[in-house]
């Protein structure tokens, strides 16, 4: 069972769903990922309690779909994809206006200098330029802060967790230098069409 | 999206989202696999690629902190291997943590009641009725709210009415059974003053209780003590 590929081990589950066989197969692939996805839910959570139940619900949903894993994927691709999703479903449930209580804490902490980035730019072509601007002047980690942020709502704290980020105030610190950074584009790009 | 979005938020999103020409996971992870791949341009390129490369890596990497370790050894211990998806729906009560103790309880009681069954006696016996057994069961209250897990504090306390019942008699209680709130109405419900709402705090159970009276004052009817909770990060007033 040790030598077979995850693959492998959910054909031989499917070659025998009620069997031992087929036991096996899935005890196995448990005991392969279970400390993924606790790792993943602690991460995403903060909690252990709430991080046990939904490790736990990831495997029974990703076991009782087993039939909808095409194989298409790698079998830890698409346990990914179940423990991802799981956990975005969760904290979006949890957090009741997470939008407005991260904002209120990222005015606390902006430059004061910054003022709303969409006021400054022009509607039609904001999207893109906002694109070009971060392609040009984020590193890494704040493109992903920011994306983690803004497009899944992720809180800062799951962030920081996430990504592992290890400076003192973790996720916080690169949405704050990202929208300096965006600022100090935008002004750039003004004074470039002598606006 | 949110309608209550800031501009610059909407403006965010709108920038860093997922794109009509972004590729699915499975292509993603090729490329996290063999670093060579026709999508290795865009995802370069793309905020929201470069993050789901990212996470997946972060996923796949069994690497963690000093920090995290005790943690995640202490979850990963509490879980167990669910049962093959073509198995009796009963057996996958036990896979739901928080449905496995309500799956010892009725365990439990279903063995009672196979021990009662089993000694019971040949005939049957009544009993005269004690003060404490005037309340009848089939007299029982519902209460409709709160109850369970809350996302807000409540606001009120509802719940059935009961026949002949003139006035009832609202508890709330902490589980050692400390009162923190009493009061009545003729009502079936009652708001919760500001003063009670505050001290609903998240992650503690509270239970409450409602005894109705008739017009002599007699108990006619009660409610189980109801357990609600507020979740952790939700409304507090």
């Amino acid at each position: 069972m040790e030598s077979l590929s995850d693959e492998e081990l959910v054909a031989s589950y499917r070659s025998g769903p009620d069997s031992t066989r087929g036991e096996r197969s899935l005890n196995q692939l448990f005991q392969r990922y279970h400390s993924r996805v606790a790792a993943w839910c602690y991460r995403m959570t903060g909690e252990t309690d709430l991080a046990a139940d939904l490790a736990q619900e990831i495997f029974l949903k990703a076991f009782q779909r087993l039939d909808s894993y095409r194989q298409d994927a790698k079998f830890s691709t698409w346990l990914y994809s179940i423990a991802r999703n799981h956990c975005l479903d969760e904290l979006r449930s949890r957090a009741v206006r997470p939008v407005e209580a991260t904002d209120v804490l990222l005015e606390e902490v902006a430059d004061s200098r910054s003022e709303d980035i969409s006021v400054r730019l022009e509607r039609d072509q904001s999207e893109q330029l906002l694109k070009q601007l971060m392609r040009e002047s984020l590193d890494p980690t704040e493109t992903e802060v920011m994306t983690l942020h803004y497009v899944h709502e992720v809180p800062l704290d799951s962030i920081t967790r996430l990504l592992g980020l290890s400076n003192q105030s973790g996720a916080k610190a690169y949405i704050v230098s990202a929208r300096r950074k965006l600022s100090r584009g935008i002004s750039r790009w003004k004074s470039q069409i002598g606006r | 999206m949110p309608s209550d979005e800031s501009p610059e938020r909407q403006l965010f999103r709108a920038a860093l989202d997922r794109g009509r020409d972004c590729p699915p996971l499975e292509q993603l992870e090729r490329l996290f696999e063999t670093g060579e791949n026709p999508w290795a341009t865009h995802v370069e390129s793309c905020a929201y690629c470069h993050t789901e490369l990212t996470l997946l890596r972060r996923f796949q990497s069994a690497e963690v902190t000093e920090a995290e370790e005790e943690p995640i050894r202490r979850i990963a211990g509490r879980m167990r291997s669910p049962i093959p998806a073509g198995g009796p729906w009963w057996k996958a009560l036990w896979q739901m943590p928080w449905l496995r103790p309500a799956a010892v309880a009725a365990a439990g009681v279903a063995a009672l009641v196979a021990i009662g069954v089993q000694w019971r006696p040949s005939q049957p016996v009544l009993h005269a009725p004690t003060r404490s057994d005037e309340v009848l069961r089939s007299n029982r209250i519902g209460i409709l709210s709160p109850a369970g897990d809350l996302r807000q504090v409540p606001h009120e306390i509802q719940w059935q009415p009961a026949p002949s019942a003139v006035r009832y008699q609202v508890r709330l209680l902490e589980v050692d059974g400390t009162e923190l709130w009493k009061a009545e109405s003729t009502a079936t419900r009652i708001d919760l003053p500001a003063s009670v709402r505050v001290r609903i705090v998240p992650a503690k159970t509270l239970l409450c209780q409602v005894t109705a009276f008739d017009g002599a004052g007699q108990t006619v009817a009660e409610s189980n003590a109801v357990r609600f909770r507020l979740l952790q990060n939700f409304d507090v007033p």
